[in-house]
């Protein structure tokens, strides 16, 4: 299953829409499926706000693949490189009037996926890996 | 979402409904503005009918936790499905709200500020 729209805000509901109704085709369990578009959710986010900053909105892909006991939802883009499996994780233990509001969206995909892998190639874009166990 | 708003006991009780997430984090941002402006700072989130929270719900509900702390007030959750619970935990959020089961426990706490 795929779906390919450009990274503007006005598509997030038809990029989250896409993931739902994946998980449902798929069976999968409410706490999986939840997971899931919470990671999904928070990369395309960054993507819209982010991934093509200082470019013409180019085009995020999402492919979602079962692969016997695991999900994997595979996201490109052909903008700016960005690396969450390199990114620090935000300060979580301040007392709440020092605790910092951002940075937590690249932290939850990497807590509520299982695997999570990255790779950039100039001309060929930017490919961020979810795998989710569903055993 | 759905958000309904209500005064009960000098508490203002917000009801939110289905995702707190990207798509609605603006309309729950006014909701919360509009109570800190007018001074309504023991604020009660009723959570039980969302069953979905994202970062951008939380970068709603901290600012307005501190906004209503920094004015003598407070921000309370109560309801929380276990994944919210969940996400919150993950996001080291758990320390800093204090939630209850029930909107009259959340009030009771309040009262004995």
């Amino acid at each position: 299953m795929q779906i390919a729209l450009k990274a503007l805000r006005e598509n997030l509901p038809d990029l989250l829409g896409f993931i739902e109704k994946a998980c449902q085709q798929e069976q999968l369990s409410r706490q999986v499926s939840l997971d899931i578009k919470l990671a999904v959710e928070e990369a395309c986010v960054n993507l819209i706000k982010h991934g093509y900053a200082g470019l013409a909105p180019g085009m995020i892909e999402i492919s979602f693949q079962r692969l016997d006991q695991q999900v994997q939802i595979t996201i490109m883009d052909f903008g700016h490189k960005f690396d969450p499996t390199t990114f620090q994780p935000p300060e979580r233990t301040s007392e709440w009037d020092q605790r910092p509001v951002g940075g937590l969206g690249v932290f939850l995909i990497r807590q509520v996926m299982d695997e999570v892998r990255y790779a950039s190639h100039p001309g060929s874009g930017n490919r961020l890996e979810l795998v989710k166990k569903i055993s | 979402m759905e958000i309904t708003v209500a005064q009960e006991s000098g508490v203002t009780l917000i009801r939110m409904s289905g995702s707190l997430d990207s798509l609605t984090c603006d309309e729950a941002q006014a909701v919360f503005d509009e109570r800190i402006k007018n001074n309504q700072i023991k604020l009660v989130v009723d959570l039980s009918e969302v069953d979905y929270l994202s970062s951008a719900g939380m970068r709603v509900l901290l600012p307005a936790l501190k906004s209503a702390r920094q004015r003598g007030g407070d921000l309370y959750l109560v309801g929380l499905q276990e994944n919210i619970r969940k996400v919150l935990s993950l996001a080291g959020f758990a320390s800093i709200f204090k939630t209850f089961a029930t909107f009259e426990d959340a009030v009771g706490s309040f009262a004995s500020r």
